[in-house]
Order: C-alpha cells, then structure tokens, then sequence
C-alpha cells in the first residue's frame, strides 16, 4: 500500500490551497475532531500526534498531547510536535487564522469544508490520499454511499414530508438553517428544515419558532447545548405542532453536527425517528436519539 | 425685588400661576407615562416575526385577563403575544424601572451625575457574580433557562463586591462618599470593570463551552425568557425599589452634602449604606435575569430631571416608567429589527441610544467645571 | 443650652480649637467674632455636634451631645452653614422644606403642618418672593436668605449662623439681623460667627472673641468692645465710638493703621 517515495502527492483543499507532500503523512494533528474519527476509521488512527482540548475520540487519542481548541491552537504547541500535515475545517472566520500562523512558520495545513454528504465523501478522500491510504477511503465512501442511496430508497417510499426543526443551542436560539450538513441530514431522512435562511446556524427567537410551526422538534445535545431543557418543559413552545404530536428527541451533537463517519448513522437515524414505518424494517434506528419527555 | 411693593393679589395670582404648572406638568407626566405605558404593552406586544395586527394583540391581552372580547384568539398567537411578548414586556419593564431607580439612587447617593449600575462596575460585578454561579453549576444545571433561585442572590454578592471596590478605590484617601470626584468615581468603575471582565474571560477560557451561552446572556437580552424570570426577579427588584422609595425625602438632603444633611438631621452614612444596598439589589436582581444592559440607569434620571426637578419624590417614579418604557421600546427594537427572526442583544441598542447621550453629559459637565475653575 | 467643656476639636492631626469652655444660656443672642482662621466655623461645627470632638465635650439642652441621634440634634439646633453650594434641581420652596426632615417619621411623607412651617419661615427671611424660583439660580445673597430661612423651617430654638449675612448688601444684613434680633425676642438662643464687627456689636448684647483656637475675650458687648481689646485681637489700630443712633459701641478702622502696628512692636 506504499505509496512510490519518489512521486509527490498533490492534494488541492477547499481554500484552493494546493498541499504537496514527499511522502504519505505520518505526523497528523487534527484542529477539528471529525478528522480523527475520519483517520481512525481509514485505520489510521496512529499518525494522530496530538489532539484539540475538547476530542477524545477515538479513545485511543486521549492521552495524546493537547496543543489548545479547535479556534484558538497554540501555535508553540502545535510546531513543537513537529506534524507532516495539520487539518482543519472551514467555518467560522476564527478557524482560518491559526491556518495562516501555522502556514507561515512552514507547516502543511490542509482546509477542509463538509457542508454537504458529496463534500464530505471529498474531504474523506482527500484525506485518504494525504495518508496514503486512498483504498480504505474508497471502501468507506462506497459504504456510506451504500447506505445512503437505501435509505434514499426507503424514504422515497414514505408520504409525509415533516416540518424540522434543529435546535443547535439554546435558550439563545440557534438553529440548523440550510447550507450544512445538518440540513442534508434532515433532507435524505425525509423531512423538510423548517428555516429557511441559507446559513449554517440560524439565530432566531422563539416566536419564530412558534410561527415555523415545526412538526418535528430535534434538540442536540453536546458541548454547544449542555443542558438543554426538553421540549415539554418549555411552555412558550407548547403550541408548536411537534410539541402536540410528540415528535421531538433529543439527539447527539457529535453524530448531527460533526461530519465524519457518523453522519450517515444520524440521517439514518433520523429518518426511523420522522418515519417509523421504515424503522421496522431498519436494524438499529434510533439507538442514539432519546425521547425528550420525562 | 420689584414686585415687592404689588399688590398682593396680584402677587398671589402670580404665585398661583407659578404653582400650577409645576404641580400640573408632574401630574401631567405622570399620566402621560402611565398611559403610554399601557399603550405601550398593548403595541410591543403587537410587534414581532409572528404575523399579528394591533387589534389581535388587544384582545389575546383581553382574553387573557380573563375579558372575553370578540372571537378568540388562535392558540399559537395567544402564546406568542401573552407567554412569549408579555412575558418579555413585563421583564423589559421591570429590569427597566430598577435600573432607572437604580440609576437615580446612585447618583444621588455619590452626588455624581455619571453615576450608574454600569459605570459603577456594579453591573459588571453581578454578571461576574452570576457566570460564577452558571459555570460552577451552583445555580443548576439549567441556570440559563430560568431555573436558578440562586442566580439572584450570586449576581448580588457580585455587585456588592464591585461596588465596594470601585468606592474602596475612589476613596483610598479617605474622606466622605458624598465627597468622591465623578472622575475619580467613574474611573474606579472602569478599572473594577475592566478587572471584572477580565475575571469573566478567565472563566470563559476555563470552560470555553459555556463560552457562547454566557457572551450572549452579559451582553444583556430578553430573549428566550418568560414569566418564569420576571417571577425570579420581581421580589428583590421590589424590596429594593421600596426601600429606595422610602428613602426619596434623604435622597434629596443627601444631595446638599454630607455637612447639611447631618445638620438637618440625617445619619448620611447610615442612609447612604441603606441607599447603595438597594441599589445594588436593583441592578444584581437586573442582571440575574436579563445579562448587563447598560446607558438606561443613567440616561433616564437625567431626562426625567431636565422636566421635573432633581427632587427624587417625583424623580424616582418617574424614572422607574420612563426606564420601564425605553427598555421595553429598546427590546421591541431589538427583537425587530433584523430580518428572519433573528435578534440584536437590547444591551447594544441601549448602548446605541446611551453612548452619545454619556458623551453629551460629560461634555456638559466639563464645561461647566471649567466655568466654574 | 449650649455648653462647651475644654473642647478640643480639629482635622486629621491638626488641632483647630485648643480648650474652649462656653456656655450660651437658653435666650442668649451672641455672636462669635475673631480673625480669619481663628477656629469660629470648627466651634459651631462642634457645637452642632457635626465634629466629634478630640477630648473635651458639648452639651445640649444639658444631655452629652454624642449620645444624641443626629435626628434629636437637628430638632434642638438649627445652623446656617457658611459656603454652601446650592444643589441644582431644587425650587426654593423644596430647600425649605427639607429643613422639616427631621421632623418626619420615617415613612411619612411632609405634610401640611411642614408646608406651613416652611411657608412661615420664607415670610420671616423675606423670601416668599423666590419660593418658586430654582435654588441653583440664586444670586449668593438670595441664596444665603434661603438658607437662613432653612433653618427657621428646621427649628428656631437655637439657631448656630456661619457668616450668614456676608453676601447680603446692607439693607437685607439690616434685614437679617433684625429677624435674629426677633428671634431672639421670641426666646431663641442665637449664636452668629461674624466678620462685621459693627454689626455684632449692634445687635449682640454679648460678644465672644476666639482667636487661635481659644477664646480670649467674652463678655457683655459694652464691656468687652474695647478699643485696646480690638488693637490686641485683630492687630490693628481701631478706634471705638458710640453708635449716633443707638449709642452701642462700633469700631472704626484707621488708615495704614497695619504699618504702624507692626512698627510699634
């Protein structure tokens, strides 16, 4: 699986960068964790040297040295463990300045955006060729896709097109808008995002909420909403169609908002949650997501 | 001088005519700010991305109050106008009221016409008092939800703190409050609030998970509460104006220094604690629920006393309903005027309105010291 | 009424009043005269009970002045402070009245028996005229009436007076001194610090002199207003001569008197 020492690898990344490396990475630091989980699924977890403060994913990963967060790396840090290539994901404008400090002390950042399934299949391969590991990365898209186009099938075959609401922090509201992708999610499990602004978070009040009427209320939990109160506790929202029908969970912010390897798991998760008809004929629909009421 | 040697029913007309209008334009105001504050609730809480006319906010508010008027309301809008925009008028109002009080209570406690919760440091103290109490999960897990008896109580402790260092500081020559320079005072504040803030950051970086949470809630809004946090605040908010209220008539001798107001009887250290306490309960109670909202402590005493006169009988209530009003108008404007349901923090619209209106105080004033040199 | 017992008064280490024994009988109309810095603002500071006294005591109406409340001692004694600033925001008639703020509970408000007294005290220092004008845009004169009107609201019992004339041109210090001397006809214990002697010596049947913190000189005006007691306290040359009107003593300054004094000694 080697690749020639000889020929150079050629990676263009989504800021347009091209990345060129002598050799397969061997020496990996991941600012955001979903590259972990993306590397550890290739099989190589081992090349990570370093970790964010907040990723412990996988396990293995946990007692590696910390070089800061995913916004604000310490650059010290970071050149100190002397990595071949540092990832990072696009986003927020914060994450592109340790990108540039980084570049211009010598180091190879690639910039990565998965905003859709199609660009994450992208990143997974890219990043499979920056590790010389582009068969296991082929296995892994071929896989996903395998399920997605089932579960494509399987919703096709369903009627309703529910109203969905992604609730990504609260009590100041945010919510899942339309380019990211939570919104795929929502889209291949045969629901509708009920926002409609072309952002990744929307903000919005929570009259807002009672006028998008939403029929499925999903509420993430994870460091961006550590406590979240359910829905049936939140009497302002006790109009709003998903709280007279029931149809509100509690979901995992890891599996819903990282895209990495799970991300096919929660749009199959989702689905058996908006479409329990399909469900039964699913192995294991809804292990993560857990009724909001209590 | 002249008149001196009237008639005397002419002079008597003329004092009469005098007196009325004084009387006339307090009592004027008064029903003027209560109407308009009826008016006002009645508006606001017309306004909002969930479509709904005048008309339907009236009777929603009717029907809640137990009136049945007309057809009934449908069942979401009900909620959007009584649970969601009452909640937040009654909230607005109240946090508005108290930081006016507030506001009045310090500057005529310290006689410092820059004086307030927020240039004092105060505010900034009870939001250190209360992140304190989010991040250590002492006020419970869903502090930010308004289920935290403990909020209010942390976010006093905090102001107090604040307050006594920023006085402790101004004061390190000794000497009595009443006799602190504004500068000195307000520099103080700024050195506590700027040591607070930093304390505040420190928690942050310690869990910058909570980091977006607790950036929105200082920065001071009224989004996502309800009856549930104007129910947390009101007890404190309401001793504190009383004892403020109470303390109206010392407010006024306060004003004329701490030499004549013993001389005409009043322990001004005793009433200056009471007063600074109350104070400081208003503006911690305000924080707890609603974040740090600056400019409206200071900006409407100043307004209420350019019509009615510095004396604090009339002042204090009538801050409390001009506070009351520009808090709930700020909020309308703030969860209004970005498209899509999104909304400004009402901290930065008061800021907005107060920032030049502080600039245009301290200008007066410098003037006028000069004059005065 | 006012009692001092070797009263030692001063500001952070620096003693002001070094020993002063008075006593001010209930009636007494005295004034408190001395050269600049002598220590007559300290005295009637101390005497007020507004400056706690280094050693030594005062007594008022025969009880130990520091086991008063600030409230018992604003109903026994009014003053009239010297300098103060008038505060901006307040009609004349609302100064007044805080003059009645010891006289309140402590939640009520002021009631009418307080507009009353506060409308009988403008009458009485001539400023019904300026009850409704804005304290802040007194001239000095108007203001120091105000003041003094203040006081009478507070209580006329006994009244402590600061230089409360030195702004008011002759005709309303006539005026002012003439309410005092009614005051004092009504049964008021009047004590005036003053600069004009003259005047002191016109209305003040008794005189008390302090000078460097001590007081050097008090007695019945006719028999301590002196011209060698006057050359002694004030270092200068004076002379004394009756009054045309009254025949009460009045001092008069003599031209380049200053040099000559120095030179004499």
């Amino acid at each position: 699986m080697r690749a020639p020492a000889r020929v150079p690898i050629r990676v263009v990344d989504d800021a347009g960068q091209e990345i060129v490396l002598d050799r397969p990475a061997v020496r990996v630091i991941a600012l955001y964790g979903a590259f972990n989980e993306i590397l550890d699924g290739l099989g190589k977890a081992d090349v990570i040297v370093a970790r964010t403060n907040a990723d412990t994913i996988p396990t293995r990963i946990a007692t590696l040295p910390v070089i800061g967060t995913h916004m604000r790396p310490n650059i010290e840090a970071v050149l100190a463990q002397k990595p071949d290539l540092v990832l990072q994901m696009a986003g927020r404008k914060e994450a592109s300045l340790p990108v540039d400090a980084l570049r211009k002390r010598g180091l190879r950042v690639a910039v990565f955006r998965a905003a859709s399934f199609a660009e994450l299949f992208s990143v997974i391969r890219r990043v499979g060729v920056l590790t010389g590991s582009e068969a296991q990365a082929d296995d892994m898209v071929r896989g996903m896709e395998a399920r997605l186009a089932t579960l494509d099938a399987k919703v096709a075959a369903t009627q309703q097109r529910p109203r969905v609401f992604y609730e990504v922090r609260s009590p100041n509201m945010l919510g899942a808008g339309r380019t990211g992708l939570v919104a795929e999610i929502i889209r291949r499990a045969g629901g509708v995002n009920c926002v409609e602004e072309r952002v990744k978070f929307a903000r919005l009040s929570e009259e807002e909420i009672v006028r998008l009427a939403p029929e499925a209320y999903l509420i993430q939990r994870g460091p961006m909403n550590p406590a979240p109160l359910p829905l049936s506790k939140r009497p302002r929202l006790r109009t709003i169609p998903a709280a007279a029908n029931g149809k509100t969970w509690f979901v995992d912010e890891r599996r819903y908002s990282r895209p990495g390897p799970q991300s096919v798991g929660a749009a199959e998760e989702l689905a058996g949650l908006l479409h329990p008809e399909i469900s039964q004929k699913q192995s294991a629909p809804a292990k993560g997501a857990k009724k909001d009421r209590k | 001088m002249m008149q001196q040697g009237g008639i005397p029913g002419a002079k008597e007309c003329e004092k009469r005519r005098d007196v009325c209008p004084a009387w006339l334009r307090a009592c004027a105001l008064a029903s003027a700010l209560l109407v308009s504050l009826l008016l006002t609730v009645v508006l606001a809480c017309a306004v909002g991305s969930y479509p709904s006319t005048v008309g339907e906010s009236l009777r929603a508010l009717l029907q809640a109050a137990g009136f049945a008027a007309g057809e009934a309301v449908d069942p979401s809008l009900s909620v959007v106008i009584v649970d969601i925009r009452l909640a937040r008028v009654l909230l607005a109002g109240l946090t508005g009221a108290s930081l006016a009080i507030a506001g009045a209570a310090f500057q005529g406690v310290l006689r410092n016409p820059l004086a307030d919760s927020f240039t004092l440091g105060v505010s900034g103290g009870a939001a250190f008092g209360a992140s304190v109490a989010i991040i250590s999960g002492m006020a419970g897990e869903a502090a930010l939800s308004g289920d935290a008896r403990a909020l209010p109580a942390c976010a006093l402790v905090g102001a107090l703190t604040a307050l006594a260092l920023v006085l402790g500081l101004s004061r390190a020559g000794g000497g009595p409050l009443s006799g602190l320079r504004r500068e000195t005072v307000v520099l103080a504040g700024i050195v506590v609030s700027t040591f607070l803030s930093a304390l505040i950051s420190l928690l942050k970086s310690l869990d910058e998970e909570s980091v977006a949470s607790i950036v929105f809630w200082i920065m001071g809004s009224f989004q996502g509460r309800g009856f549930e946090h104007a129910e947390l605040a009101w007890p404190y908010m309401l001793v504190g104006a009383a004892i403020v209220f109470w303390r109206a008539r010392e407010l006024d001798v306060l004003a004329l220094g701490e030499t004549q107001a013993r001389m005409l009887g009043l322990e001004a250290g005793r009433s200056r604690l009471w007063l600074l306490l109350a104070a400081s309960l208003l503006s911690g109670a305000a924080v707890a629920v609603s974040g740090v909202i600056g400019f409206v402590g200071l900006v409407v005493p100043h307004l209420v006393r350019l019509v009615l006169g510095a004396g604090h009988r009339r002042l204090l209530p009538a801050s409390a309903l001009l506070g009351a009003l520009l808090l709930i108008w700020s909020d309308v404007a703030a969860r209004s005027v970005l498209p899509g349901g999104a909304e400004l923090p009402v901290g930065v619209v008061t800021a907005l309105i107060g920032g030049p209106f502080f600039c245009l105080i301290l200008a007066r004033k410098g003037l006028k010291n000069r004059g005065e040199a | 009424m006012i009692r001092a017992r070797n009263l030692h008064c001063g500001y952070g280490g620096h003693e002001v009043l070094r020993g002063v024994d008075l006593h001010l009988a209930a009636g007494e109309f005295a004034a408190l005269l001395g050269p600049n810095g002598s220590g007559k603002t300290t005295l009637l500071l101390a005497l007020a009970g507004l400056l706690p006294p280094l050693s030594g005591g005062v007594e008022l109406a025969g009880r130990d002045i520091s086991g008063l409340s600030a409230r018992e001692r604003a109903l026994l004694v009014s003053c009239v402070p010297q300098g103060a600033a008038a505060p901006a925001g307040y009609s004349v008639q609302e100064l007044v009245r805080m003059g009645r703020y010891a006289h309140t509970g402590f939640l009520g408000g002021y009631g009418p028996q307080d507009d009353d007294a506060a409308q009988a005290a403008l009458a009485d220092a001539h400023c019904l005229d300026l009850a409704e004008r804005q304290a802040a845009e007194l001239s000095g004169g108007e203001f120091q009436r105000v003041l003094l009107a203040r006081a009478l609201c507070q209580g006329r019992r006994a009244l402590l007076l600061d230089e409360a004339t030195s702004a008011l041109d002759l005709a309303r210090r006539v005026e002012a001194f003439d309410l005092l001397a009614r005051q004092h006809k009504a049964g008021s214990t009047v004590f005036a610090a003053a600069h004009d002697l003259n005047l002191a010596a016109l209305y003040c049947p008794r005189l008390v002199f302090l000078k460097a913190g001590r007081i050097v000189l008090d007695g019945p005006t006719s028999d301590v207003f002196t011209e060698a007691n006057l050359k002694d306290i004030y270092d200068t040359d004076l002379r004394v001569a009756p009054h045309p009107v009254t025949g009460a003593p009045q001092a008069h300054l003599v031209p380049g008197a200053h040099a000559h004094a120095s030179l004499l000694r």
